[in-house]
């Protein structure tokens, strides 16, 4: 028989650990931002988000898809060992014990929480042996210029590390590229 | 629905709580004491409610494996106990935001919308024989949120280690 | 196909005039459905960790090299001077009236609310050089600068292009702006020079040679320009 006494050994279940009003806390006094963790967090303005890409445009041209993707990657790669770190804190389990179904669901939260929009992941076309990320109302496509092109490098950049560590460290499932559909403005 | 208390703080600057306002502000101080009473019964018998939930369930659900059965007392005992605080801040907002938004995803994608169904079934009739029915009646309201989101979320067919490649 | 997003808080809806809305629960109108924030002046929000900033920082580091601290600083820019168009739009939509004739501490304070809300930390400006054509703002605990703890040289490239974009906005006129003391070098605040270019190149020569904010500050109290 199940006891609910051993399910409850800590006294505590782990619930939404993203849910806005308990991870994001303000102290107006000092001007800063911080996670339920005691992270620094910061909130970028739109008009920070546009002049990333005006800005970029303006010193590196055509290259500055390449360097937002980069850039991405390097903000992806610390952003997930802190994500790792926060996770495995909470739930108390290494992450590499924790249910994909657990770790995907904190994601997608943690999308929604950071502002990113919404994000979700497409199996339909794993037979050839990639995942479709798909993101809606990204701040960063909604603040781009409207070219009709691609614009979430960063998110690409953060997804490729993001998922490429999760399968490299802990999921063989994950056995090819990860990929990403980039939406474009348009797609909005 | 927002806590009437939360609301009476937006306007203090421009002008004094109308009539109505007051009223509803009275209605919940005069329904705190009970409020309090039933948040203090499921506190404190939090594990013998669930454990009959639990034998219950187990009786119901023969077929169903162990760990989806721990699995729904786990998201039964969360709704319990957000439900439980929703109640005492008379704040359906609270329930919503902190908890089903998150746990809807959560069902969808283990799967569990039946046996959560009659998880929560059971919970509440094993509440409705702890308390009075007047303190049920504070306390459904919240349940039959739970319930109603819950019910809503499609399953879907969703990814699992392995049956990704 | 573009897109209007419906920027409105709730908080302010439901009390639009209020102005002291700083407190963090109402600044932030977090839309869990969308996944978007919004904030009291209907601007949209992305909340990062510091891995954002090192992000930045080493991706074009590894992209452009030297070239690195340059484009943050036009990013900065870019930021200002958009930013600037942004404030004058809601600061005359709040207050109802012209953002030109008002009181320009109070106009400053203002511009910088919102930076505190999010998370960029506190400022403190000095007009008192305004005359001679140049300012000083300072920054306590700089986003950039925490993150990347103490380097032994100033880094926050883009706060400087932040204030110059802004500033040459505000007052119509090319400025720049240059870090002259910074929290990554054992500084307890960070401290930037807004002026013409004249200035700041100046500014700039001085500190390569080794001079501290205090020794910059002397040399352009008595007029000198290297």
């Amino acid at each position: 028989m199940i006891s609910v006494a051993d399910l409850l050994m800590s006294d505590r279940l782990p619930a939404n650990y993203y849910a806005h009003e308990v991870y994001v806390r303000g102290d107006l006094e000092m001007g800063l931002l911080e996670s339920r963790r005691g992270d620094r967090l910061l909130a970028l303005p739109q008009t920070l988000v546009q002049a990333m890409y005006t800005g970029l445009t303006k010193e590196t041209g055509q290259a500055s898809k390449l360097v937002l993707f980069n850039c991405g990657r390097w903000w992806g790669k610390n952003f997930y060992n802190r994500f790792q770190e926060e996770l495995a804190d909470y739930y108390d389990t290494p992450l590499s014990e924790m249910a994909m179904a657990d770790f995907l669901q904190s994601l997608k939260q943690c999308w929604i929480t950071y502002g990113w929009g919404k994000m979700d992941l497409d199996q339909s076309y794993h037979h050839r042996g990639f995942l479709v990320v798909q993101t809606w109302n990204s701040p960063f496509a909604n603040q781009a210029p409207q070219t009709g092109l691609p614009v979430c490098f960063l998110e690409a950049g953060i997804l490729a590390v993001f998922l490429g560590s999760y399968r490299a460290k802990n999921c063989t499932a994950f056995r090819r590229v990860v990929s990403q559909q980039m939406p474009t403005a348009t797609d909005l | 629905m927002q806590s009437p208390i939360e609301t009476v703080f937006d306007e203090a600057e421009n002008r004094y709580l109308k009539t109505e306002e007051l009223r509803s502000l009275g209605q919940y101080v005069v329904s705190l004491p009970e409020r309090v009473s039933i948040y203090r019964i499921l506190r404190d018998q939090e594990l013998t409610l669930m454990q009959q939930v639990a034998d219950q369930l187990q009786i119901q659900q023969p077929d169903a494996h162990p760990d989806r059965i721990e699995r729904s007392l786990k998201h039964g005992i969360l709704i319990l106990r957000y439900c439980a605080m929703g109640m005492l801040l008379a704040d359906e907002g609270f329930v919503q935001s902190r908890l089903l938004n998150w746990l809807s995803g959560v069902v969808q994608i283990h799967n569990t919308q039946a046996i959560d169904t009659a998880t929560s079934a059971l919970t509440i009739q094993v509440l409705s024989k702890a308390l009075a029915p007047k303190q049920m009646a504070l306390l459904e309201p919240f349940f039959a949120l739970s319930q109603n989101t819950l019910s809503q979320t499609a399953p879907e067919n969703h990814l699992t280690v392995a049956g990704i490649f | 196909m573009t897109i209007e997003l419906s920027h409105q808080n709730p908080a302010k809806l439901r009390n639009p005039k209020k102005h002291n809305h700083y407190g963090f629960q109402e600044f932030f109108q977090f839309n869990a459905e969308r996944g978007n924030i919004v904030d009291w002046n209907d601007g949209q929000n992305v909340l990062t960790t510091e891995d954002f900033i090192i992000g930045l920082v080493e991706g074009l580091e590894e992209e452009v090299g030297d070239a690195s601290a340059a484009t943050i600083y036009t990013i900065g820019c870019e930021w200002g001077q958009k930013d600037a168009f942004f404030f004058e739009k809601w600061f005359e939509k709040e207050f109802d009236r012209n953002m030109r004739q008002t009181n320009l501490m109070f106009l400053l304070e203002t511009w910088w609310w919102p930076f505190t809300a999010q998370g960029w930390g506190r400022w403190e400006v000095d007009l008192g050089d305004r005359k001679q054509g140049f300012m000083f703002i300072n920054v306590f605990d700089s986003a950039v600068a925490r993150t990347l703890g103490d380097v032994g040289k100033p880094v926050c490239y883009l706060y400087a292009g932040l204030f110059a974009g802004f500033f040459t906005e505000l007052v119509k006129k090319q400025l720049s702006c240059i870090e002259i003391q910074c929290y990554s070098m054992g500084e307890t605040y960070c401290k930037f020079l807004l002026g013409g270019q004249e200035r700041i190149d100046a500014a700039s020569f001085w500190l390569n040679e080794g001079a501290t904010a205090r020794d910059i500050e002397k040399h352009l109290r008595s007029g000198e320009l290297r």
